[in-house]
């Protein structure tokens, strides 16, 4: 019990405390108060039109989302189709896959569409290529809320509608039956949708780098933002302190009312244990919009593989190993590929032997208060959460401006990645194991007691072995977010020399002047990221039971 | 002999309002009532797993509210029956073997419940009376000083049900330990227990 307290305080302390005294120490170097800075915001040339565009595209890329996400919802949540599982993980692997891999996916893809068309890409391509990319990217949100109500929905409910005067007709259904029961799931679908596009940082840098939305104006002004330089670093910190408020702000509105909306949902009581798919095979008009859905979420991958094998010579693309060889021999970055791999595995295992116990006190303690407190559970859930209502930006610059703010010299330290890291990943494992613990047998615990065994008998032989799939489930989602983040181990490995894969790419996309072996080099080393991603996530799928899902 | 002393719980609404009961050292007691009168409360108490609002309950003349349930020696059969998932029927009964029992004692209990031969077989395999069975067993294997059932027959066809029951009387009979059947079916009450106790909805 002790413990357990111990790790909430802990929590608490580890999330709040440094972002408290980031805008402490943002405040006093900008000797501003918040309402002034965010007053005068867009009138900086720096931060133009931003609160604009960062609204337009999270709000533009939600809608895109939904109508590209709900109608392939529907058809893997009602029809079961051959090889439905590979399917259903080949269309949710764009969740995790790292930000900085979709953004280079949808560049190779401009430049191979560049080539075909013989034509450049102007700036409203790239800003629709934006779009579609944080659709492609939050697709598995929609399909992760829908298609579990869809695929367990007891079938004689849709029957009963079929047979009454206002379900007669495939619109009367929708209208009267599906969407007054998905709406809840839907709109808190497109909750983190918006969230996610609003936060959005590798895909708005890269893809669109003429145009800022707030993530990237905060990066921009992160050299120097709370640094004690008063005449470098007061306008850096006016900035970073409006945009982190307004961003704030935005993302806590967006995520209280997904979680209302969520409460609300009432399709989980219609639901039973059984499979409620029809069989449908790809000889079909759904088949075919299913195989053209696979081309939209493959061919960014296969852009991404194709062009580190390529070289731009003299306006053609010419076949070539250089990329692999500069990646490899680390001509063009710091570090070679070998050495950020191995950064960013380190820094990967090191998250998950941390955030998994901590997520799973953290899950038993809102399990258990659920019962007896459900209020303290849900201020202790949205605590949990915290981490996820700021941005990976946002959580490196706390991480970061809270240690200059204790000690400059804790800057430099190696950890500093792996408290970012532990702040992102934590809430993830909460999302996997909470759902998990609430659908155990509680019986099977009170039975193991009864049969005389003590506390560390049923957490061994009970508890942990029933979690065992979902805690396989939480640990690669801990690895794969932890090998791909950049956001904030962009933000604070400029102070030290541990370099990661993703940061390694980062860099090498970000160098100013042209260089035909940067794209190639940072293709090669994203080919590399994109392989250990895809086989952790394909084969840890195959854990996640049927039905699955609404959470992570 | 079990003895509980004006027991009271009270959740959203009063379940248990100073509730007595005494159950003898090799007695079989049925309660009787519908829904919501506190059957499945008073078992959770007796043997733990939750505690009342008032009142005492007394095992062998030992007050048990500081005994955890696992130090009790009571053992239980839920409604569900609670078979572990993960595990196959022989490691189920494992799981509730004493330490420094012989293993041969899970061959031997299967036997008993005519399960020989069942040990191998996963839980999602066994039919209902098969599964009833098992959670018999296992609760047995513990040697429980006392064993209380939660309608565990409940899920059962009515044949089946009439004939298992006067086989788990037998089984408890020849343990000569006091158990607690708790059933909402007047014929099941009569064929199991020695004496019927009838709880009525407080609601």
């Amino acid at each position: 019990m002790k413990i357990r307290y111990a790790i909430i305080l802990s929590w608490a302390i580890l999330v709040i405390a440094p972002l408290i005294l980031a805008w402490n120490q943002l405040e006093s170097i900008a000797e501003r108060n918040i309402l002034q800075t965010i007053a005068d915001f867009n009138y900086k040339f720096q931060t133009k039109d931003s609160i604009s565009f960062t609204f337009l595209v999270a709000s533009l890329s939600t809608i895109l989302t939904l109508i590209i996400g709900l109608p392939l919802a529907w058809n893997l949540g009602r029809y079961n189709w051959p090889h439905h599982n590979i399917l259903r993980s080949i269309f949710t692997v764009p969740f995790v896959m790292p930000s900085i891999l979709v953004a280079m996916g949808f560049l190779a893809l401009l430049d191979w569409i560049s080539i075909i068309l013989e034509h450049n890409h102007s700036s409203e391509i790239r800003f629709y290529s934006l779009l579609f990319a944080h659709a492609w990217f939050n697709l598995a949100l929609v399909i992760r809320f829908c298609e579990p109500l869809l695929s367990t929905i007891d079938s004689s409910y849709e029957e009963a509608c079929r047979l009454l005067p206002s379900g007669n007709t495939n619109i009367g259904r929708l209208s009267k039956f599906w969407l007054p029961l998905m709406w809840p799931n839907i709109a808190a679908s497109a909750a983190l949708v918006f969230v996610f596009s609003f936060t959005s940082f590798a895909l708005v840098k890269f893809i669109t780098p003429s145009q800022r939305n707030l993530e990237v104006v905060m990066s921009n002004q992160a050299e120097w933002a709370g640094l004690s330089v008063p005449s470098l670093s007061r306008a850096p910190s006016e900035i970073v302190l409006a945009s982190s408020t307004i961003q704030l702000i935005t993302i806590i509105i967006a995520l209280l009312l997904s979680s209302w909306l969520q409460s609300r949902s009432s399709g989980h009581h219609l639901s039973t244990l059984n499979d409620g798919r029809i069989p449908m095979s790809f000889n079909s008009m759904r088949g075919i919009y299913l195989l053209v859905m696979l081309v939209f979420i493959i061919s960014p991958m296969l852009a991404l593989v194709s062009s580190s094998f390529m070289i731009r010579e003299n306006d053609m693309m010419v076949f070539s190993f250089q990329g692999w060889k500069s990646a490899f021999g680390g001509s063009h970055s710091p570090t070679d590929v070998s050495q950020s791999l191995f950064s960013s595995i380190g820094y990967a295992f090191m998250t998950i032997l941390l955030s998994l116990p901590i997520g799973y006190f953290l899950s038993d303690s809102i399990y258990n208060l659920e019962k007896k407190n459900p209020r303290l559970a849900l201020a202790l859930d949205v605590l949990v959460m915290m981490p996820l209502a700021l941005s990976a930006v946002m959580v490196g610059l706390g991480v970061l401006l809270g240690l200059i703010r204790t000690d400059p010299e804790l800057a430099r330290s190696w950890w500093i990645p792996l408290y970012g890291h532990l702040m992102l990943t934590t809430p993830f494992v909460v999302r996997v194991l909470l759902p998990a613990m609430r659908n155990l047998n509680p019986n099977l615990e009170e039975a193991a007691a009864l049969l005389g065994a003590n506390y560390f008998k049923r957490l061994i032989f009970i508890r942990l072995s029933l979690l065992t799939p979902s805690l396989i489930v939480a640990s690669s989602l801990v690895f794969a977010i932890s090998l791909g983040e950049f956001g904030a181990s962009w933000v604070v490995l400029r102070f030290t020399e541990f370099t990661t894969l993703p940061v390694m790419i980062g860099d090498l996309l970000s160098r100013p002047g042209y260089d035909p072996i940067l794209r190639p080099a940072a293709n090669a080393a994203g080919t590399i990221l994109l392989l250990i991603t895809l086989v952790l996530f394909m084969s840890v799928e195959r854990f996640r039971p049927i039905g699955s899902g609404g959470e992570f | 002999m079990l003895v509980c002393e004006s027991i009271s719980k009270s959740y959203e609404n009063e379940v248990l309002s100073n509730f007595n009961l005494e159950v003898g050292s090799d007695e079989i007691v049925a309660l009787l009532g519908p829904s919501g009168s506190g059957k499945s409360t008073l078992l959770r108490i007796i043997c733990g797993l939750e505690n009342s609002d008032s009142g005492k309950v007394f095992f062998n003349g030992i007050d048990l509210e500081e005994i955890p349930p696992e130090k009790r020696g009571i053992g239980m059969v839920f409604q569900n029956l609670a078979l572990f998932p993960h595990l196959n029927v022989h490691d189920n009964l494992k799981f509730g073997l004493p330490p420094n029992s012989s293993i041969t004692r899970i061959s031997e209990i299967l036997e008993l419940v005519g399960l020989k031969n069942f040990g191998p077989r996963k839980i999602q395999h066994l039919s209902g009376g098969e599964s009833q069975r098992v959670a018999l067993a296992r609760s047995l294997i513990a040697e429980p000083k006392m064993i209380l059932l939660d309608e565990p027959l409940s899920s059962l066809d009515a044949g089946i049900k009439e004939s298992l029951s006067l086989e788990v009387r037998k089984m408890i009979k020849s343990l000569s330990i006091p158990a607690i059947y708790v059933t909402h079916d007047p014929i099941i009450a009569n064929q199991m227990a020695d004496r019927i106790v009838y709880l009525e909805s407080n609601i």
